[in-house]
């Protein structure tokens, strides 16, 4: 299968899931805050960041299948805090498109099962048995899986971190 | 056969309704009592049946003082010796008009069914002694009531209006009948009436007024 | 109460022409103004029968109280345990989802979640246990099927923050220790004796950290999952506990007590019915006059019905409050029968439902119409000026009984048409054909024996009493009829309470053959019981599904006492040798029926498929069941380690050698205990049904009272004659009682077949059809006689006040009736 893949962290939070989340979107006392300027760190900071309220892990690709069909896949990982540094909660969303159909699904998990999480060296973002890791971020594998549909993809970057 | 002796009754509420009442009947004595309604003539006819006790006086029917006996022995007494025609007929309901007819009889032990068959024939009664009373006339149940009395021979005949509900013929008919029956048996008869033509019929006759006898 | 009425004032009546006319309006030829009635005078006229009639009133009343309060009293038991099994359901959906347990029955590291998640099984974490009496359940939110305590104000947020929240009942809660940091959220829906929380505050409260009690395996599972032997080798896939059964088990149970409510509301409604009718009867003079003068008839009706209102309202109020009151009584022995028959939790302590106030008003409306709708179209129908002639009235009984009759033989036909449905309603339908049609028939079968009984009398006075009694029998048919269906009722259960009792008793001998029963804490203390003077016989179950519905397999050791005491439905020849062979399986008598398997038949267990060797009665069990032989069973299910084992020996010699041995005598049960045990959850099971059954008799007896005493009045003009030409008061009095008991006992007789057939209907249909196992009948004789004795009892109960009131009748009284006017 020819991949073509772009890599994209993106600031943007949904509305829909900051408020449908069983209300996590309440209350951000005691969080560490987004303020501009901050040098960042890599690997390091590929990696979580309990203090903030919340944040992601986001992939979406265009792909083509070997008989010319374009195909959609998209794959995040959110964290969300109750508590800064403290209980974990996580969701992810996966989700593969053709031009006639959409598949999608979601997991939730808890922290302090180590069902899910995120480590930056090497690199690894997991829920249940969906994963995206590497050695760094310049080659990952992507995997989700539903009932009915099933992806793996190989990632590779072309161009630097963008931030 | 029945004697009254300065029989006093009051009612339940106060006031008297018989004040000193005395008078005796023979047997085959036939006695009519008359009077204005509220006169107390219900109430002596109760009292001389055994149904009722005096407050004052005595009452003695067939040499028995209804005072003195107990409820079972005035019970007695109605069963066998005193035979009443009420004016209302009060017939047994459940019962055809030829079983209320032997009723009275077969509760003294009286019970002689010829005799009884005799009666209703004489009463015109026969073709409807399988009737309930509700299926008959007033004449009928007032025949049938009579005829009741009579099955049972008893020594007191005790007759409330007895043909107050029939017209003048059979009326004189009935009347004719329990005279006749009366002295076959040698009963005494007391009728309360209203009647005249009744009244006339006996062989003797009282007025109540006030609850005395004039 | 005058003036409440007047918004029942039609707006516009139809013609009056009686109607209130001012004085001096109207003039000559033109049409008077048509004011509309007022309905306040006729109201208080209407109304002022029942301060003459206290006695109609007090069984208008009771009747539709008794109705209502029996009802809501089952309706309300219902109502709870309904609650208390979809609370259970619904609690982490264990009814509908399959389980992962560990095949040691013993705790499941964390790790092994955390396994199975990251392989791509999508399972819910659940670790439970016992805190303080208490059912301490830990889930997590994110993952189980369904959420706890929604709409009790619990939040997501706030159940994974420590300190977490415990959601429950009030009284489980009120259970926690103390020292419990966790918000306490009530919520009356909750399961009873449950709690809920946080995974991680349970495994804190429990002491059991980093440990699972079992795993929920959720729908929609991803493609590509490894097999679970890989992943967590040592879990077992049980299929869905099947929770759901519990209400399905037990709708047969709540049909049983729906089919009493029924049946103690019908002989309320009887009460009622014969007050209703007897105070409009009553009042027909007093409905001509209003006619007369110048009320509708569409008034009167609507006052009529109004004041029937009153009444319903009234005893709705009445029979709430009795009904509540004896659902709480009632309610510890249903959810302890619930328990030991489905292993259904129900709670003891009864909530108010506004569905229960709903329903109460609701049945006593419906009884007040059901006992004052004939007597409204009668009054609907009854002609301005014709006379009440008694005997136009006669033959209408006799018509109308005529024709009661006619009704009841076609329900009596149709019920024995159902005699071949296996359905359950079937069944229940043909109870009711079979009540209703015998209580229909009943007046015109008495009748008949009165009749008889009068043309056979001798004496003049025995000739008179069933001649009266005939009379008598259109006021008292609807009693007798309730007395009918009590009795019927009482005998029918008594029976099959009795056959089962009898059938149990020995179904307990083949079961309980061991002398000592030994529970072992661990598998490896049965060392203990090897050298014993004993014949050991190890337990051997397991769980699996049969065909689709919970089962479980038991493996049997060969054994003589087995063969001595155990007796087949059905068997092929040399049963046991082939057991013991391995050579077949036997299964119990609810799982042939339910799947129509017969010895011969094919059944396969695993891998391997055995002929049915035969079929064996298991009465009480809920679930379907088969025996192995051991040598089988321990070839299917070698992970089984048995904990309980019988012991064929001198228990009294045992003992001291099992205490020697480590076991405390706490895990000892001889025989005799356990059937004690056994015989005493049987008869809690049945408390219910003998307290209704009780009740419906004494609601039949007080329909009795009732209307001899609101006879008692209409009969002193028949009863006087007779005293005047010679009976005493107490022996009329004395009369009266023998023809109340006369009318009783042939009542009673008439019952008898009837229960009969009834109890077969019980064992044969319902029974097969609810629980899945027939029963031999038996019959009970000496039951009977004391059902009879306490049918006269009741009789002669209802019976004494009137004749009392009788012997002790002021003669004046009876003189009345000769001196009417004058």
């Amino acid at each position: 299968m020819n991949v073509k893949a772009l890599l994209v962290a993106i600031c943007l939070a949904s509305p829909a899931l900051g408020q449908g989340f069983a209300g996590l979107g309440e209350g951000a006392e005691g969080f560490a805050e987004v303020t501009p300027g901050r040098a960042f760190a890599f690997p390091e900071d590929h990696g979580a960041h309990p203090a903030f309220r919340t944040e992601w892990w986001y992939v979406t690709a265009n792909l083509t299948g070997p008989d010319g069909t374009e195909y959609g896949a998209q794959w995040t990982l959110f964290r969300s805090a109750l508590r800064p540094g403290a209980e974990q909660v996580w969701f992810a969303h996966a989700a593969v498109t053709s031009a006639e159909d959409h598949l999608a699904t979601a997991r939730y998990a808890r922290g302090d099962t180590g069902q899910a999480g995120v480590t930056a060296a090497p690199f690894e973002a997991w829920i249940d048995e969906w994963r995206m890791a590497g050695e760094g971020l310049e080659a990952v594998t992507l995997t989700a899986a539903g009932p009915d549909f099933a992806y793996e993809l190989a990632l590779e970057a072309e161009g630097p971190l963008v931030l | 056969m029945l004697a009254l002796e300065g029989v006093r009754k009051g009612f339940p509420g106060g006031g008297e309704v018989l004040r000193g009442i005395s008078l005796t009947l023979a047997p085959g004595e036939t006695l009519a009592l008359t009077g204005e309604s509220g006169s107390g003539k219900s109430t002596l006819m109760h009292l001389a049946a055994g149904l009722d006790l005096p407050d004052e006086g005595r009452v003695t029917i067939g040499g028995e003082e209804t005072t003195a006996l107990g409820e079972a022995g005035r019970a007695a007494l109605r069963r066998g010796t005193v035979g009443l025609v009420f004016q209302q007929f009060n017939l047994i309901p459940s019962l055809t008009a030829g079983a209320n007819i032997a009723f009275h009889a077969r509760l003294a032990g009286r019970e002689d069914p010829a005799f009884t068959a005799a009666l209703a024939a004489r009463l015109g009664l026969t073709p409807h002694l399988a009737k309930y009373p509700e299926e008959l006339s007033g004449g009928q149940q007032q025949r049938a009531a009579i005829a009741r009395t009579l099955a049972a021979r008893p020594a007191l005949i005790l007759a409330d209006e007895p043909t107050g509900n029939l017209d003048e013929a059979s009326a004189g008919e009935v009347l004719t009948l329990l005279l006749e029956l009366a002295s076959e048996t040698g009963a005494a008869l007391l009728t309360v009436t209203h009647s005249p033509k009744v009244a006339s019929a006996m062989s003797r006759r009282l007025n109540l007024s006030h609850g005395q006898i004039t | 109460m005058t003036g409440a009425p007047r918004s029942l004032l039609p707006k516009n009546p139809r013609g009056a022409p009686g109607g209130r006319q001012p004085p001096g309006r109207g003039g000559r030829g033109a049409a008077a103004p048509r004011t509309p009635p007022r309905t306040g005078p006729a109201l208080t006229a209407l109304l002022s029968h029942w301060r003459r009639a206290p006695l109609q009133a007090l069984a208008l009343l009771a009747g539709l109280a008794l109705a209502t309060a029996l009802w809501t009293a089952v309706q309300a038991i219902n109502a709870e345990a309904r609650a208390a099994y979809d609370s259970a359901a619904a609690l982490l959906g264990e009814a509908d989802h399959p389980q992962l347990t560990a095949a040691d029955g013993g705790p499941i590291p964390l790790a092994t979640y955390t396994a199975l998640r990251r392989a791509g099984w999508l399972v819910s974490p659940v670790v439970e246990g016992r805190l303080n009496g208490q059912r301490l359940v830990g889930l997590d939110p994110l993952s189980a099927p369904t959420l706890p305590g929604e709409g009790a104000g619990t939040d997501l947020a706030a159940f994974l923050t420590p300190p977490g929240q415990i959601i429950g009942r009030g009284d489980s809660l009120a259970a926690l220790p103390p020292g419990v940091a966790a918000a306490r959220i009530e919520d009356p829906s909750a399961a009873p004796g449950t709690l809920v929380t946080d995974l991680a505050v349970a495994q804190e409260l429990l002491a059991r950290p980093g440990q699972l009690s079992r795993l929920i395996l959720l729908p929609g599972q991803p493609l590509g999952r490894p097999p679970l032997e890989e992943v967590a080798p040592g879990l077992v896939l049980q299929p869905a506990s099947g929770a759901a059964d519990v209400s399905r088990l037990t709708r047969s149970f709540h049909l049983n007590l729906t089919a009493f409510g029924f049946l103690a509301f019908a002989t309320g409604i009887f009460i009622a019915h014969g007050a209703v009718g007897l105070a409009i009867e009553q009042r027909r003079g007093l409905v001509r006059t209003l006619r007369a003068l110048g009320l509708p008839l569409s008034t009167i009706l609507r006052l009529l019905a109004f004041e029937l209102l009153l009444f319903a309202l009234a005893a709705a109020l009445l029979g709430l409050a009795l009904g509540l009151a004896l659902a709480a009584l009632l309610l510890p022995d249903v959810s302890a029968s619930l328990a030991s028959l489905y292993r259904a939790e129900v709670p003891g302590q009864l909530s108010l439902r506004p569905a229960a106030v709903a329903a109460a008003l609701g049945m006593s409306l419906i009884g007040a119409g059901l006992a004052g709708g004939s007597g409204l179209w009668q009054i609907a129908r009854m002609p301005l000026l014709a006379s009440a002639g008694g005997r136009a009235w006669a033959m209408r009984a006799g018509r109308g009984r005529a024709i009661q009759a006619a009704g009841g033989a076609l329900l009596l036909a149709g019920a024995a048409a159902l005699t071949r449905a296996e359905s359950l309603p079937a069944a229940f339908a043909l109870l009711a054909g079979l009540l209703l049609g015998a209580a229909l028939i009943l007046p015109a079968v008495l009748a008949l024996i009165l009749k008889l009984g009068e043309a056979a009398a001798r004496r003049p006075l025995a000739q008179w009493v069933w001649a009266d009694s005939r009379q008598q029998l259109p006021g008292l048919s609807l009693a007798l009829m309730a007395l009918l269906l009590a009795m019927a009722a009482n005998v029918g259960v008594s029976t099959m309470v009795s056959s089962f009792r009898a059938t149990f008793t020995g179904f307990l001998d083949q079961r309980l053959i061991a002398d000592l029963y030994v529970d072992l804490a661990a598998p490896e203390e049965a060392e203990a019981l090897a050298g014993l003077d004993a014949r050991v016989l190890p337990l051997l179950g397991a769980e699996l599904v049969l065909r689709g519905h919970p089962g479980e397999l038991l493996g049997m050791r060969p054994d003589p006492a087995y063969r001595e005491a155990w007796g087949f439905l059905d068997a092929l020849p040399e049963v046991w040798e082939r057991l013991d062979a391995g050579e077949g399986a036997l299964v119990n008598e609810q799982f042939a029926r339910a799947e129509g398997l017969a010895p011969g038949d094919a059944l396969s267990l695993g891998p391997e498929s055995l002929p049915i060797l035969g079929i064996y009665g298991d009465y009480g069990n809920p679930d379907w069941q088969v025996i192995v032989g051991e040598a089988l069973f321990r070839r299917l299910h070698p992970e089984v380690q048995p904990t309980r084992f019988g012991l064929i020996g001198e228990p009294a010699a045992l003992r001291p050698v099992l205490a020697a041995a480590g076991i405390p005598p706490g895990r000892v049960t001889d025989q005799a205990a356990m059937k004690a045990a056994a015989l005493e959850i049987f008869e809690r099971t049945f408390t219910v049904t003998a307290a209704l059954n009780a009740a419906t008799l004494a609601t039949a007896a007080l329909a009795m009272l009732f209307s001899l005493l609101t006879m008692a009045g209409r009969r002193l003009p028949q009863l006087a004659p007779v005293w005047a030409m010679g009976l005493t008061r107490g022996r009329l009095a004395g009369l009266e009682m023998g023809r109340a008991m006369m009318l009783a006992a042939l009542t009673a007789l008439a019952a008898l077949p009837l229960g009969l057939a009834l109890a077969l209907a019980l064992l044969a249909k319902v029974n097969t059809a609810a629980f899945g196992w027939a029963l031999p009948m038996a019959l009970f004789p000496w039951d009977y006689a004391r059902l009879f004795g306490l049918c006269l009892l009741a009789a002669a109960l209802a019976a004494l006040w009137p004749a009392w009131r009788l012997w002790r009748i002021a003669p004046a009284e009876l003189l009345k009736v000769f001196a009417h006017e004058r």
